[in-house]
């Protein structure tokens, strides 16, 4: 055996305000669903993590958290740099998840597969954090609901019709379901289970 | 270091008080709530350098979301200068050197004990409540799980009972303060003990909003532009507090909510705006009401 000599990533360099920073851009995207906030903090080689996932993770994630990864994102890599900087045991059983990292949104594709929370606790959810390629204000999806004023115009290229069914019946369940957080190498979006969804093309922008 | 100079320095704490661990476990019940709007999510308070009731919950979800650009404000019952206000201002001054204010329109986070600015709150503005009691059915069921099961089922049908109590027993619903609103046609939420004045403001407000209960334990909000609509009955629709006829006796506004002021032992009174910020501008940019000090000369 040999003595692995990797080094891990460096976190926050500032752990109070870079992580004030990073969760006022969660919060702010989480409480506008759709709009598209770029990233005040962006770590670089967490693991298969992208940047931005990784600011999301160190910003939420600690003990008191188990963390899902998916298979692509599952490499000893991000387990070393999440463990080391937030201390958060990983799980593979979506379900006990309190946050899931996804390299993409297939794994949200058909039934629930992430915990939708309880009718008493619709809180006890997953929040799934999906790596996408763009995030666009433009044709897609129209979202409407709480946070937003009349409808936004939401879109990714990753994300293909069976997510947006996905979306839907997620939705149906409201107040479960889970919260998404998209993220690309610098930006982020968010749309939580109260967003409504508006698939017909006629009521796009 | 000597021991001379430990003990005389003062003591240094994070940014804004609390720990970073608690801080992350605060925002994401924060996160929680804003996903469900409404819902009451547990989280773990900490104990406060305060009592209970000077606003623990607040000012821990404010320490959870200040950043050291933010400016804050502070109020109780509307007014900057009162002992609650005054004292958070300065354990924020002390713990996070944030820049302060009592402007409304300047401030990016307020933290308020019951009452919403007179001046309509924006995008870029968070409102932290205080909040007492987060359970509205608290009083009509005592029991944490059946008022979970209630909110579960969404089975409102006791506070509707409550409310028509009032009617048979005063002809109007006399609830004038936490009173009870629906929010997004899911959730029955105590909106604090504001007056049931500021309830219409809540409804698509621009402005972010977040509750905080420290001694019960429970974080809720309501994201921007959230349908939050107060319960009432076809033939007694929902009214807010009126005082017809009435100016604020130091600026001359009408239409706002009043504070009522005893003069004498005679039974002469005053109103002053309660919002003590509006009524301070208001002044500067020339209105005067009746006992101004300065309206008799502009009289003349």
């Amino acid at each position: 055996m040999t003595m692995s000599q990797q080094t891990i990533a460096q976190g926050f360099t500032d752990l109070t305000h870079q992580s004030q920073q990073s969760f006022k851009a969660i919060m702010d995207a989480m409480a506008q669903p759709g709009k598209i906030y770029d990233a005040p903090h962006k770590l670089s080689d967490a693991g298969a993590l992208n940047p931005v996932a990784a600011m999301v993770a160190l910003t939420l994630c600690d003990a008191e958290t188990l963390i899902y990864l998916d298979d692509t994102l599952n490499t000893t890599e991000t387990r070393q740099f999440l463990a080391f900087h937030t201390g958060a045991a990983t799980t593979s059983d979506p379900q006990k998840a309190q946050f899931a990292f996804l390299s993409s949104a297939e794994a949200l594709e058909g039934d629930h597969k992430f915990n939708m929370g309880k009718h008493e606790y619709p809180d006890q959810s997953t929040t799934v954090i999906v790596a996408v390629n763009d995030l666009v204000n433009q044709a897609g999806a129209t979202l409407s609901g709480p946070g937003i004023e009349t409808s936004r115009a939401f879109a990714s290229s990753s994300l293909n019709q069976k997510f947006w069914q996905q979306a839907e019946a997620n939705n149906a369940e409201y107040p479960l379901g889970i919260d998404h957080i998209f993220v690309t190498e610098t930006q982020l979006a968010a749309l939580p289970r109260s967003t409504k969804i508006n698939l017909d093309p006629a009521q796009g922008e | 270091m000597s021991l001379d100079q430990l003990t005389n320095e003062a003591p240094a704490y994070n940014f804004a008080y609390l720990d970073e661990q608690t801080k992350r476990m605060i925002r994401r019940a924060i996160l929680k709530g804003i996903a469900v709007p409404g819902y009451q999510v547990p989280f773990a308070a900490r104990e406060m350098p305060m009592p209970y009731g000077w606003g623990t919950g607040g000012v821990q979800v404010t320490a959870s979301v200040l950043g050291e650009s933010d400016i804050l404000k502070v109020i109780d019952q509307g007014a900057d200068d009162t002992t609650n206000a005054v004292s958070i201002r300065n354990f924020f001054a002390k713990t996070a050197n944030v820049e302060l204010t009592t402007h409304t329109s300047e401030a990016t986070v307020i933290q308020t004990r019951h009452r919403i600015p007179e001046e309509e709150l924006q995008e870029h503005q968070t409102l932290v409540y205080q909040v007492p009691i987060p359970e509205p059915l608290r009083f009509l069921e005592p029991r944490e799980t059946e008022t979970r099961k209630m909110h579960a089922l969404s089975e409102y049908g006791l506070i509707h009972v409550k409310l028509y109590e009032d009617i048979a027993t005063h002809g109007h619903i006399a609830t004038t303060y936490a009173y009870p609103v629906m929010v997004e046609g899911r959730y029955v939420m105590d909106p604090s003990p504001t007056p049931k004045f500021d309830n219409p403001k809540m409804h698509k407000s621009k402005a972010l909003q977040l509750f905080g209960a420290g001694r019960e334990k429970r974080i809720y909000a309501l994201p921007p532009h959230t349908d939050v609509v107060s319960l009432d009955f076809e033939d007694h629709p929902f009214t807010i507090q009126e005082w017809p006829d009435t100016q604020c006796a130091m600026c001359g506004a009408e239409g706002v909510y009043f504070d009522e002021v005893i003069l004498d032992d005679a039974g002469n009174n005053m109103f002053v705006c309660s919002d003590s910020d509006y009524c301070e501008t208001r002044q500067s940019e020339g209105h005067l009401g009746p006992l101004n000090a300065d309206y008799k000369e502009r009289m003349q």
